[in-house]
């Protein structure tokens, strides 16, 4: 948690400034109101009609930005380096601005912002084929095939987001798709390829103005009402469905949030003039505006060969993105509701295999958060001397997602695919890391 | 006894009893050849359709399951168009089959459509994904290479086990058309090869083994490392061009790991030689014009494709050289160390290992690593750990492979494609059935050893064996499979989704499913008059590249896995909506009567039914049809205007983008 705002004692009197109502409500909705309430509180935040409980109140609605590392990155080249050991690779450790922790010389920048971080090093799971992997660590449970599970963004969206904004809840930029699962089709990730170029196809069309798009869809109606039944019936619903939200999106004033123009060069240099940087600079963007949830994914970490040359690369483009994402959301005064995920679908070998490269290792990997309310400067486990084992704190993916929903006021044992077979949002079994809550 | 001579008399009597699924072939008979006639595959064709009929329906009855009604004509038209030619039919196509009295029309429509070469392309177009689905970059260059040669090989007819077998042990020079293409997209991961393999053509996921033990199922990492043996030694390179504008051409070798060192070896020398000249001339005299032919080659390949499918053994190497960039020049003893290596690995001979001799010797091997520049060390310590690792091969159910005069990919093709084999026929089976149904008989489709979702498993098994008894003919099972009562029916009536996913599941009820990239594609060039050209020309062939492209991109390409049934995306909607080719339908492809669609003297109607006929393959209801004109005229909406308005309302219809 962010430690700027802190009362001393719930006394309002003796700080310089009243604080804003944003502060306020922002400690309202992460609970803050429970601990400390006295009759004075008490009224003064009813005056601003804000719910004293814990949840959503009508405190700032929590979002989601998920830096997604495709392929699998490798502890030893971020977040956990073994620098001078066998598994250690050639880079060296940099120290950072937090007493006792280190992270790989492939983030400076990161390691200079490192008290607003927290880091699990013993992230373990058994899945260590990309695609299990990946549903695993996108959804917070391993596939099942009787089970279409929602990915987090998609759960963010549907229970915290705002489903009937003008912008789709949930945006994930570049990257395999991935699905909304039981929650169906209104949190379905809006995809977009490019951030730097143009949503394609979203002006009308030229010589169709809203009317006769009307009545072309009156016309096409005609045809589709034959199909609202039955095995059909679902897939109308979803086009129709579909449709409303491109037109909700092609008739809003916030359509222009998808153009990067308006930002300022230097902004856009800090954040790294590649895909990706311009990416999480259109993610902070959406979550400004009002999106749920957004996703952006940078491929290429899996390094089974020439592993250090490419760790460097991808490290070059991650850590000035994720550097500027910080600094610019607290800026705004975005990143206590803004919780800031970055991680990929396992770690590497601690072996480098003779191809300069390291392959696949589910066992103990690395996931670093920021925002949102997590307790920053938090280092979670600890790894072995080489690295191929965890010391202390295994943390399985069912207690990050269950630390997730935390972290952002959804209640995780809401069950769901009640016709075929219930499943929770977040795994039961999952424990929240008390470590991380404030 | 020749199938033919059986079956003759039988076709005759068909319609009175189902005939028994004769006995799997001898084991040490070949197959048989898949050499029929149309009439005598039509005739085995309806038997093995019978026989699914009969399975399902007493499985229907046993689960008190009500089979949904049979389809229309117009919907089986378009569902069998789609499903075997990848797309709609054309406006008087449907005509034409919905005029038809004859009672044996849709028997005819199967065998024309089988007969026809999209059904080879669109066939070629759902295994080159299914094959090339964990590849990486080179993607697209390898899909162009395999497609062309899978449509020939099943527009030809080749039995299926031919063309995996071709598949498995494509060698030599890989051009325009080839089955190295799988091999090749591999190339530096055999371990991916291997999953692919096993998953795609045995319906096995071993690739979870290659880094630990199965967690669920019983597959063990050295069992996994033993079948990936197979692969190893296959080497897939770039040849340079020969001269300006020549064809891309790769060249795919079993080379085998001692000469994969040996020639990795000679490219480090060649390399560092610049500043060694008297390892250089030691190495001159050692080698001879081959080894400098060699060497130039190589030269050749680096310098005219530096980023182009590297060679597997210089991964290492060169990672090495970028971390010690400054050490160019080696010591002398560095040097001679090297020679030496070099001299040992000629010297031995062909599949024997070069450095047993100088292993049992651990001190001196122990002296000439020291020796060797930290590059060789590189090299021979990925050689000794693809050694160790696939040294030894051995065959899923553990027989071992024994060399017989056949190269260890030739051997596995055998062993895939033998009858005997319990995995093969199933999957390829399994998944033709999924091809047309949505969802094969037993779940997933490519884990089938580990899969508890089962329906009528002794289905699976009849069918497998008759697909080997008729030679592996994919033609010959689909048409069966297009030929069933199960395959005719429309889709679920059942509003409550457990009782309807029920039903589907069972086959008694036809999914619906949208419309792939491919099918779209296609679809919506034929609708459009875009197809006008001839598919193969170098202008049509680029245009619907450029198609699939954009509506591979409002899809999303989905990882390789589950599909869902229905995708629909904000993406989707906005091109279909918003975008040229569903706005701007071509003048020159509106059909001539198209032109106001009121005038006098012509019933409006008519001009109706025939969109109708050609985007969605039926007439219009009077309903439909009726109020259409009624909103066109209250609208006052004329002519172009009119049609496009009217065009665009069925492109965005969900009956045109679903394959029902």
């Amino acid at each position: 948690m962010d430690r700027g705002h802190g009362w001393s004692d719930g006394a309002v009197a003796g700080r310089s400034r009243l604080w804003s109502r944003r502060e306020l409500l922002g400690w309202a909705a992460r609970g803050g109101a429970g601990a400390l309430l006295t009759p004075a509180l008490l009224s003064l935040l009813a005056q601003h009609g804000v719910a004293a409980a814990t949840g959503r109140g009508d405190g700032p609605r929590k979002k989601l930005i998920l830096l997604w590392l495709e392929g699998g990155p490798s502890q030893f080249e971020t977040f956990d380096p073994k620098p001078g050991t066998s598994t250690g690779g050639p880079f060296r450790a940099l120290p950072t601005d937090v007493p006792g922790w280190s992270f790989c010389e492939t983030l400076p920048k990161l390691a200079a912002r490192a008290e607003r971080l927290a880091v699990i090093r013993t992230m373990t799971s058994r899945e260590g084929t990309h695609a299990r992997a990946r549903e695993l660590l996108h959804n917070g449970f391993a596939p099942n095939p009787s089970v279409p599970f929602p990915a987090f963004g998609a759960i963010v969206a549907h229970e915290i987001g705002d489903l009937d904004h003008d912008l789709p809840a949930f945006v994930q930029i570049d990257g395999p798709p991935c699905s909304s699962g039981y929650l169906g089709v209104a949190s379905s990730p809006f995809r977009v390829d490019d951030p730097t170029a143009n949503i394609g196809n979203l002006p009308y069309f030229e010589g169709v103005d809203p009317a006769r798009l009307d009545r072309r869809e009156a016309l096409r109606e005609v045809v589709d009402a034959r199909l609202r039944r039955g095995a059909t019936r679902e897939a109308v619903e979803a086009d129709s469905a579909q449709r409303k939200r491109a037109r909700r999106l092609m008739d809003s004033a916030l359509r222009g949030v998808f153009s990067l123009e308006g930002e300022s060069d230097a902004l856009r240099d800090a954040y790294g003039r590649n895909k990706f940087g311009q990416g999480v600079l259109l993610a902070r963007r959406l979550v400004e505006a009002g999106v749920a949830a957004v996703e952006v994914v940078l491929d290429g970490w899996d390094s089974h060969d020439h592993n250090s040359s490419k760790h460097r690369e991808l490290c070059a483009m991650l850590d000035p993105a994720f550097a500027a994402l910080l600094d610019d959301l607290a800026q705004r005064g975005l990143l206590d509701e803004t919780l800031v995920v970055c991680m990929g679908e396992f770690g590497r070998t601690p072996g480098i295999n003779a191809r300069e490269g390291r392959d696949h290792w589910p066992n103990n990997f690395s996931v670093a958060l920021a925002g949102g309310g997590v307790k920053a400067g938090t280092m979670v486990g600890e790894t072995d001397e080489l690295g191929v084992a965890i010391g202390k704190r295994p943390v399985q993916v069912a207690d990050l997602f269950a630390t997730f929903a935390s972290l952002l006021h959804i209640d995780g044992t809401k069950e769901f695919n009640k016709e075929r077979r219930p499943a929770t949002l977040v795994d039961k079994n999952g424990i929240p890391l008390a470590e991380l809550l404030g | 006894m020749r199938i033919a001579e059986l079956l003759l008399p039988l076709a005759a009597l068909l319609p009175l009893f189902v005939q028994e699924a004769p006995p799997p072939p001898a084991t040490d008979a070949p197959p048989a050849p898949a050499a029929l006639s149309a009439t005598e595959r039509a005739a085995v064709a309806r038997r093995l359709a019978v026989q699914v009929d009969d399975a399902l329906e007493a499985a229907w009855r046993a689960e008190g399951i009500e089979p949904a009604p049979t389809t229309d004509d117009a919907t089986w038209l378009r569902r069998l168009s789609l499903d075997l030619r990848g797309t709609i039919p054309r406006a008087e196509e449907a005509a034409s089959f919905l005029a038809d009295a004859r009672p044996d029309r849709r028997e005819r429509k199967i065998d024309e459509y089988l007969a026809d070469p999209s059904y080879g392309a669109y066939q070629a177009r759902r295994w080159t994904e299914a094959l090339l689905a964990d590849g990486g970059s080179n993607g697209e260059r390898m899909e162009g290479m395999l497609i062309p040669w899978l449509a020939d090989q099943f527009s030809a007819g080749v039995p299926f086990p031919e063309t995996v077998r071709s598949l498995i042990t494509a060698s030599g020079l890989a051009v325009e058309s080839s089955p190295g293409a799988f091999v090749l997209t591999y190339h530096d991961s055999i371990e991916t090869l291997t999953g692919v393999t096993a998953k795609v053509l045995l319906g096995l996921q071993i690739q979870c083994a290659q880094c630990h033990d199965h967690p669920s199922d019983h597959w063990k990492q050295e069992q996994f490392n033993r079948f990936a043996a197979f692969f190893s030694g296959v080497h897939g390179n770039y040849v340079p061009r020969k001269g300006r504008g020549g064809p891309v051409t790769f060249k795919l070798e079993d080379r085998g790991p001692a000469a994969e060192l040996l020639a990795a070896l000679r490219r480090l020398e060649k390399r560092a030689g610049s500043s060694s000249e008297e390892a250089m001339a030691a190495g001159e005299a050692m080698g001879g014009a081959m080894r400098g032919a060699m060497a130039e080659a190589d030269d050749a390949v680096e310098e005219e494709a530096p980023g182009a499918l590297a060679p597997m053994a210089s991964a290492g190497a060169m990672a090495a050289m970028e971390e010690g960039a400054a050490e160019s020049a080696w010591s002398l003893e560095q040097a001679a160390a090297l020679t030496e290596l070099i001299g040992r690995c000629k010297a031995a001979p062909a599949g024997r290992d070069p450095l047993a001799e100088l292993e049992a010797d651990a001190p001196a091997f122990a002296a000439l690593m020291e020796q060797l520049p930290a590059d060789a060390r590189v090299l021979v310590d990925e050689y000794t750990e693809r050694r160790d690792k696939f040294g030894v091969a051995q065959y899923l159910d553990g027989a071992p492979f024994v060399a017989e005069g056949k190269s260890r990919r030739v051997a596995l093709a055998d062993w895939m494609v033998d009858p005997k084999n319990p995995w093969f026929a199933t999957a390829i089976v399994n998944r033709l059935f999924a091809q047309l149904f949505g969802k094969g008989l037993v779940e997933p489709i490519d884990d089938l050893s580990a899969a508890t979702d089962r329906i009528v498993p002794e289905l699976l098994q009849a069918l497998a064996n008759e697909f080997m008894a008729s030679g592996g003919d994919v033609r010959l099972l689909l048409g069966a499979l297009v030929r069933t009562g199960a395959y005719a029916r429309g889709n679920s009536p059942l509003e409550g989704v457990v009782a309807r996913e029920r039903q589907e599941r069972w086959f008694a009820a036809h999914p619906v499913r949208s419309m792939d990239a491919d099918q779209l594609t296609d679809s919506l060039r034929r609708v459009l008059g875009r197809d006008a050209t001839a598919r193969n020309d170098r202008r049509g062939g680029k245009e619907r590249e450029e198609l699939l492209e954009e509506v591979q991109r409002c899809y999303g390409r989905e990882p390789a896995g589950v599909r869902a049934n229905w995708i629909a995306r904000i993406p989707q909607a906005l091109f279909l909506m918003n975008g040229a080719l569903a706005n701007t339908p071509d003048v020159k492809a509106r059909p001539r009567i198209v032109r106001d669609l009121d005038a006098a003297g012509s019933p409006p109607r008519a001009r109706v039914n025939t969109l109708f006929l050609t985007l969605l393959g039926r007439p219009a209801e009077e309903a439909e049809a009726e109020a259409i004109v009624a909103q066109l005229a209250a609208a006052q909406t004329r002519g172009v205007a009119a049609y496009e308005d009217l065009v665009w309302a069925l492109l965005n219809t969900t009956e045109f983008r679903a394959n029902r």
